[in-house]
């Protein structure tokens, strides 16, 4: 039972009264599908000008009327983090949404959510793939330093800033300072377990702790150590091969992890799989014998947890907000499709509603082009139709 | 005819002289030239909501000294009864590079520039608050021509480059002057944008948040810098600092870039007049909230070519929408209570400033708004009310007059004067000569009927019912007529003076076989009915059958979320 | 004496933990799985669903095959023949063909950014003449990777240019690119060109696509090149031209031409001009649009390899779950259909092609049928079906046993699979990887 967009009462003949009744018979309901690291719904995803750029934020280049907002509705997922890219060593602050598909960018924001920001460590922050040789850092040895160097100016920069003598407003080393306080929490884009290793090290030093480690495909290496730290992974099912620091990546990952006591969530990174989140979770069963339970926990519960904003989102329980999806079969099947999404009880997306809007646009669709035939100014020279390529972007999107 | 040419001469000589009063003259006697010219019996629209039928206006060395009903007339005035035609002020365009070369791009080298290339100026290339419109600006008569026709009088310019563009000048399109006499204010005010600088390859920003980031940063410094604390010397804080009482302008590029734009602005207080898209209707309520001044372009999208089904698949419904609904941006803005000033800015030719206007019109978007749009709110964007923008006592002497009311079909503008120079575009005295007319010669009757927009006529040429091919030309008060027999192929050419007081006109015919002859063309009375009908024919046929979509707009994408209570 | 008894001691204990001792080592040491040697003894899988792989399925099998070759497949309830050979008992199990990839790059790139491990596209527009068998890497990981799916065959192709190469089938366990070898040179690759082409950016242009002013020039190229490869082969040649003689096998029939086209106007231009000048033996591969035009497909024949399911759709207006029901929009107007994995990260993507059959079937397919998809179907547009793609007598044993549902990921479980008869290693490089660290911390 769902009132003013919160679960109300769970249980089994309980009296519907006078609510809107949704005959769920034979279908399978869960919460929501919280996807911790995506790229959809932003106009641009990297500042690649300089090699930290935490002064930059997500939130003021989201893209409401991205069509992967309402696909990824179809997939059942009611919480999204849109994540800076992994083009420097510190990236910029992400957004948190919920895809609320019809509201303005400032109606996608999760009110109140907790402050996160991208770091990234690996081939991409040194540039390795692409022709640029001059910015620093361009070693994994030097990805350390570069991080040492941030936090010592930032911790000076908090010193000038309360010691009441006038000192520059600097917006980059404002955020690094609430990272420091432990008000921002860092999601890093990871590979390798050195690297994962080193980062780790790092913040003891400057007495915080990482968040999340993203991607983390090597962190089934390291488990026990993450374990101990802390940090929590959100990871791919199954992608690898694709660059060298991923030629050990294994499927077995999230499993793995998992069994050593660290938070696992899965993943999208990439607006395709975002759809079929419940499908990479599955996955783990396959590789790695996860239970059922484990494996739902990777795209509700964890990913909330990660973020966070497991006491709102995450599970179905008395209290949260109502964020729901009515699948036509067992959710981490693959023969399941999301009939029904809502967001803190709102419908957001009904496979009714969708064939009919089809139907609707078609016929809207043949109005205006007949309304452009007919538009007989001889002064203009109509336009050729062009196809707009709409950008899909990932971590490397520069 | 005569006494316009000595009129034109009389003018042009006022205008040379009041501007260099105190420079000497080798080139012939030093004399000045104080006469007054008057405008009587006009429909004067002093300002947009101000109206005065029959009213007069008396200019002076390029500034209007009196306006209203009854104005006392001095003695040295030359006096132009304007017959119950159209007086406005002109228009005001606030956005553009109008004279300013278009900055070249900076040269391709391998690899990517992170470090800035300056010295003294602040550490980003593209952050240039020192640049000056005014070392760069070269007149352009060409250009001033074509915004001339559109009916603007003064424009304001800028350097069209770069995060922190500098400041701009607010100048006259008046080709008679020099640039000390067009250039009502060399400082008109700072402007801003998220687009980097042609002239530099410094990688940051790579990124529009970058861009935010940037300004932002950028105005944390200049207080630093205003403070004293700064250790380095930074020309371009300094001149961020020197010009911030200007009036501020950024450049969005899209209804969402407007709210990053409009957070700027009251983070530091700047109050900027934000440069928008056009698609301000599709998020007017997000827009509404920012409570920020705005100038629009009326860029609307063209229609699509949509006769290779192939092709159309390519069209999304929300380019085919965007098409359909842009028009109607203007009429949005203004029925919730938005103040935009109008701009040429994004049009690809500035002849279609005025049919886009019109469309706006006629989907919806009020007169007066519009005017006021083109005149007394960018006057007060760029703080210049006392100068231009009305035509009340003491301002420039920039206006128009028109045969009717402003942004009618029918209405010609004959003339745009700036700064007290007329420019003539329609012949002021120019006959409307449009009716049905029979011309007899010795064989055969014609049945004349001129019709169509003004300044594009068309003649049907009929004998009996059967019709002729014809051509026809109205220049300078001559009109010729050739009207061909589509079987004998038999041409016949005529031409003739049109006067002012004489419905008919006459002229010299050649004959088929070349002899030459004379005609007279007698016009036919229209019934009064029938005129009537016709107007309002005209009237209907502008109605659009888009505006029932109006109600269904962006429903799809827009929904309401209902928060509705569910037992699932 | 005591010296004696007690190296024999030692060489007793060390006979007996020496074969763990290798074992273990060559664990460690050789990541590649050794390929299996050839079926010995006879084989009979009894108590499994049979997946026939034609739409057809057995709910209580008897499998036997022997020297390679599927000798038996039986209803055990109505059957009443002998279990022979060596029985493995699969009740409550599945048993599948061995799944077919067409149109992948598998085998010739090891790791995408490394550019030294590419041997994908070759230079030059019309190149037949290039062969994928011979770069293609047998003991490649990500080919072993493939096996623990189902996935046991594959066609692999080069790509680029207009006329990329050809392609050949191989089966996933062989200790070089000649024993993988199922058909070589099995059918010559075409990227037809475009109407739309993106806008280049760095000369400043917008990165919309524009109609392609050069699409006749593109495709009068294609026409030429064609009628001369035709006019070739009509004569004994004075001098070799290995392009134009690559090519002679389309004209006699003996091999398929594969069209890459996705857009409607491009399917019906490809069509329309191959066939005219003598090549019959079509594919069409990507195929986005063909559901436009299923009656011209039908009408000439022309199988489809779709693209890949799981791709988002490409305009806007589509509706959003489109690239998941093509397959079923096409084979519901009765278009061979089969399916394939080209696309982002192609290569370790090759193993979820089950679940892209899984995906169909949440569409509304039924499941033995959207099973065709990558068993039967691709086995017919590859042109092996005599040996391959169902449990059919005669074919080839190459098949596996799953503990569940194989085009579920929750329950595609390999136990045991076969290629040729031959029972394949199902551990791979990431297989160990995950066995050496959970041993790590659980012996800690």
């Amino acid at each position: 039972m769902v009132k003013n967009g919160k679960i109300e009462k769970i249980g089994k003949n309980l009296a519907s009264g006078n609510l809107l009744t949704i005959d769920a018979t034979g279908k399978h309901l869960t919460t929501g599908i919280i996807d911790e690291h995506s790229h959809i719904a932003a106009t641009s995803i990297n500042e690649g000008g300089q090699n930290s750029s935490a002064e930059v934020t997500i939130e003021d280049v989201l893209d409401p009327e991205d069509i992967n907002i309402y696909r990824n509705l179809a997939g059942g997922v009611t919480a999204i983090q849109i994540l800076h890219g992994s083009a420097n060593p510190i990236g910029g602050r992400s957004a948190i949404i919920k895809p609320r598909w019809g509201a303005d960018a400032k109606g996608l924001l999760y009110k109140d959510a907790p402050k996160f920001i991208k770091f990234a460590l690996g081939e991409n922050v040194k540039q390795s793939n692409w022709q640029s040789y001059s910015r620093f850092p361009q070693t994994r040895m030097g990805v350390e330093q570069l991080y040492v160097n941030y936090f010592t100016r930032a911790k000076e920069y908090e010193v000038k800033k309360l010691s009441g003598k006038p000192y520059r407003y600097d917006l980059e080393m404002e955020v690094l300072v609430e990272i420091l306080n432990k008000e921002r929490f860092i999601s890093c884009h990871s590979y390798v377990q050195s690297e994962i290793n080193m980062l780790m090290k790092v913040a003891e030093r400057f007495n915080f702790r990482i968040n999340t480690f993203t991607h983390i495909l090597e962190g089934y290496k390291v488990a026990d150590k993450m374990r101990e730290h802390g940090v929590g992974g959100s990871t791919f099912s199954d992608w690898w091969a694709y660059k060298y620091e991923v030629k050990d990546a294994i499927p077995h990952n999230a499993s793995i992890m998992a069994a050593a006591g660290v938070t696992v969530a899965i993943n999208s990174d990439d607006a395709e799989m975002s759809r079929r989140l419940n499908q990479e979770a599955a996955k783990s069963i396959k590789y790695g014998g996860m239970s059922e339970e484990e494996a739902w926990k990777m795209v509700t519960l964890n990913p909330a947890k990660l973020l966070h904003l497991d006491d709102k989102v995450g599970s179905i329980k008395v209290g949260k907000d109502a964020d729901l999806v009515l699948w036509s079969d067992h959710p981490l099947s693959v023969y399941a499709i999301a009939e029904k999404t809502l967001i803190e009880g709102a419908v957001y997306f009904d496979i009714e509603k969708d064939k009919l809007q089809r139907a609707a646009i078609k016929k809207e669709k043949n109005k205006l082009i007949k309304l452009m035939r007919d538009d007989k100014d001889k002064g203009i020279k109509k336009k050729i139709p062009v196809k707009k390529q709409k950008k899909q972007f990932t971590c490397e999107s520069l | 005819m005569k006494k316009t040419l000595f009129t034109c001469l009389l003018l042009i000589s006022v205008a040379t002289s009041i501007a260099q009063d105190y420079f000497p003259t080798n080139s012939g006697l030093k004399q000045e030239n104080n006469n007054y010219t008057a405008f009587t019996n006009a429909t004067l629209y002093i300002s947009p909501n101000k109206v005065i039928k029959k009213g007069t206006l008396l200019i002076q060395n390029g500034k209007v000294v009196e306006s209203g009903k009854s104005v006392v007339i001095p003695d040295n005035t030359i006096v132009i009864d304007l017959n119950g035609n159209y007086i406005y002020p002109s228009f005001i365009d606030p956005y553009s590079s109008f004279g300013i070369p278009k900055t070249k791009k900076v040269k391709w080298e391998n690899g990517p520039q992170y470090e800035s290339k300056r010295e003294g100026f602040y550490w980003n290339d593209h952050v240039m608050p020192e640049n000056r419109a005014i070392d760069r600006f070269e007149y352009d008569r060409k250009k001033a021509d074509e915004l001339r026709k559109a009916g603007f009088g003064v424009i304001n310019t800028h350097i069209m480059d770069g995060i922190a563009r500098g400041t701009g000048i607010l100048v006259t399109l008046n080709d008679r002057l020099n640039n000390s006499e067009r250039i009502i204010n060399d400082s008109s005010g700072q402007y801003f944008s998220f687009k980097k600088s042609e002239a530099s390859r410094q990688s940051y920003p790579s990124s529009h948040m970058g861009a935010i980031a940037l300004l932002k940063q950028m105005h944390y410094d200049a207080k630093w810098y205003a403070d004293g604390h700064a250790k380095n010397k930074d020309l371009s804080l300094e001149a961020l600092n020197t010009n911030k009482s200007l009036p501020s302008f950024i450049e969005s590029g899209d209804k969402r870039k407007n709210i990053n734009a409009d957070d700027i602005s009251d983070l530091f207080d700047l109050n900027y007049t934000i440069i928008g898209a056009g698609d301000e209707y599709e998020a007017i309520e997000s827009i509404k909230a920012t409570q920020s001044k705005y100038i629009i372009p009326i860029n609307f999208p063209e229609p699509y070519d949509v006769s290779d089904p192939y092709a159309i698949k390519y069209l999304t419904i929300a380019e085919m929408r965007d098409w359909n609904q842009a028009p109607t941006n203007l009429r949005v803005l203004s029925k919730n209570n938005i103040e935009f000033a109008l701009t040429t800015f994004k049009l690809k030719k500035v002849s279609e400033f005025d049919k886009n206007l019109k469309k706006a019109i006629k989907y919806g978007f009020d007169k007066t708004k519009a005017l006021e749009a083109l005149t007394v709110i960018p006057a007060a964007m760029l703080g210049q009310s006392d100068k231009v923008g009305t035509l009340k006592k003491g301002r420039y002497a920039n206006f128009l007059i028109m045969s009717g009311e402003l942004f009618d079909e029918e209405t010609i503008l004959y003339e745009n004067w700036v700064q007290g120079t007329k420019n003539s575009i329609n012949s002021l005295s120019k006959k409307d000569i449009r009716g049905t007319y029979t011309l007899t010669t010795d064989e055969k009757k014609f049945d004349i009927s001129i019709a169509g927009n003004i300044n594009k006529l068309k003649a049907t040429v009929k004998v009996d019912t059967l019709i002729y091919d014809s051509k026809l030309s109205y220049k300078d008060d001559w009109v010729t007529i050739s009207i061909t027999d589509k079987e004998t192929k038999d041409v016949y050419n005529s031409k003739a003076l049109i006067e002012k007081n004489h419905s008919n006109f006459s002229g010299i015919l050649i004959l088929p076989d070349g002899t030459q002859t004379n005609f007279t063309a007698l016009k036919k009375e229209e019934k009064k009915e029938e005129k009537k009908e016709k107007q309002k024919e005209e009237k209907n046929s502008h109605v659009e059958s888009s505006t029932s979509n109006l109600s269904k707009c962006w429903l799809w994408l827009f929904r309401k979320s209902q928060k509705t209570n569910y037992f699932i | 004496m005591k010296a004696y008894n007690l190296i024999k001691e030692i060489m007793k204990t060390l006979k007996n933990i020496l074969p763990i001792l290798i074992m273990s080592f060559g664990f460690i040491v050789y990541s590649q799985q050794t390929p299996a040697p050839l079926q010995k003894e006879v084989l009979t899988i009894s108590g499994a669903t049979a997946h026939i792989g034609n739409g057809k399925i057995i709910q209580n099998s008897i499998i036997t095959f022997e020297n390679g070759k599927i000798v038996a497949v039986a209803d055990a309830t109505t059957s009443k023949i002998a279990l022979r050979g060596t029985i493995i008992d699969a009740s409550e199990k599945h048993v599948y063909p061995g799944f077919i990839a067409p149109n992948t790059t598998l085998g010739l790139v090891e790791i995408d950014a490394v550019r030294p491990s590419r041997d994908l596209d070759e230079l030059g527009q019309f190149i037949p003449n290039i062969r994928s068998l011979i770069a293609y890497n047998a003991e490649s990981r990500v080919v072993e990777s493939l096996r623990p799916n189902g996935v046991l065959i594959a066609q692999t192709t080069p790509r680029g240019g207009i006329i990329s190469g050809t392609s050949s089938i191989v089966q996933l366990d062989a200790w070089n690119w000649e024993d993988a070898a199922i058909k070589v040179d099995d059918g010559i690759h075409l990227n037809w060109p475009e109407s739309y082409v993106q806008g280049r950016w760095w000369l400043g242009e917008s990165s919309a696509e524009k109609p392609n002013k050069k699409y006749q020039e593109e495709l009068e190229s294609i026409t030429s090149f064609i009628v001369n490869s035709k006019t070739y082969g009509k004569s004994t040649p004075e001098t070799i031209n290995e392009s134009y003689k690559a090519m002679q096998g389309l004209f006699r029939g003996e091999q398929k031409m594969f069209i890459h086209a996705n857009g409607e106007k491009e399917m019906i231009d490809a069509v329309s001009i191959l066939k005219n000048n003598g090549i019959d033996n079509l594919v069409l591969v990507g195929a986005y649009e063909a559901y436009k035009i299923t009656d011209y497909l039908k009408q000439h024949d022309v199988p489809v390899l779709i693209q890949r399911v799981h791709t988002t759709p490409e305009g806007d207006d589509d509706d959003y779950d489109l690239p998941y029901k093509l397959a079923k929009l096409l084979v519901e107007e009765g278009v061979l259909v089969a399916l394939q994995s080209s696309g982002q990260m192609s290569r370790m993507n090759t193993r979820n092609l089950p679940f892209y059959a899984g995906q169909v079937v949440g569409q509304g397919m039924d499941k033995e049928k959207a099973l065709q998809l990558i068993t039967e179907n691709p086995a017919k547009i590859l042109g092996i079906d005599n040996s391959y793609g169902t449990l059919e007598v005669g074919k080839s044993a190459t098949l596996f046993i799953s503990e569940g549902d194989a085009l579920d990921m929750m329950s595609n479980q390999l136990i045991k699979a076969f290629i040729d008869g031959r029972e394949i290693s199902l551990e791979t490089h990431q297989t160990e990887l995950w066995k050496r660290y959970t041993n790590k911390y659980s012996n800690k």
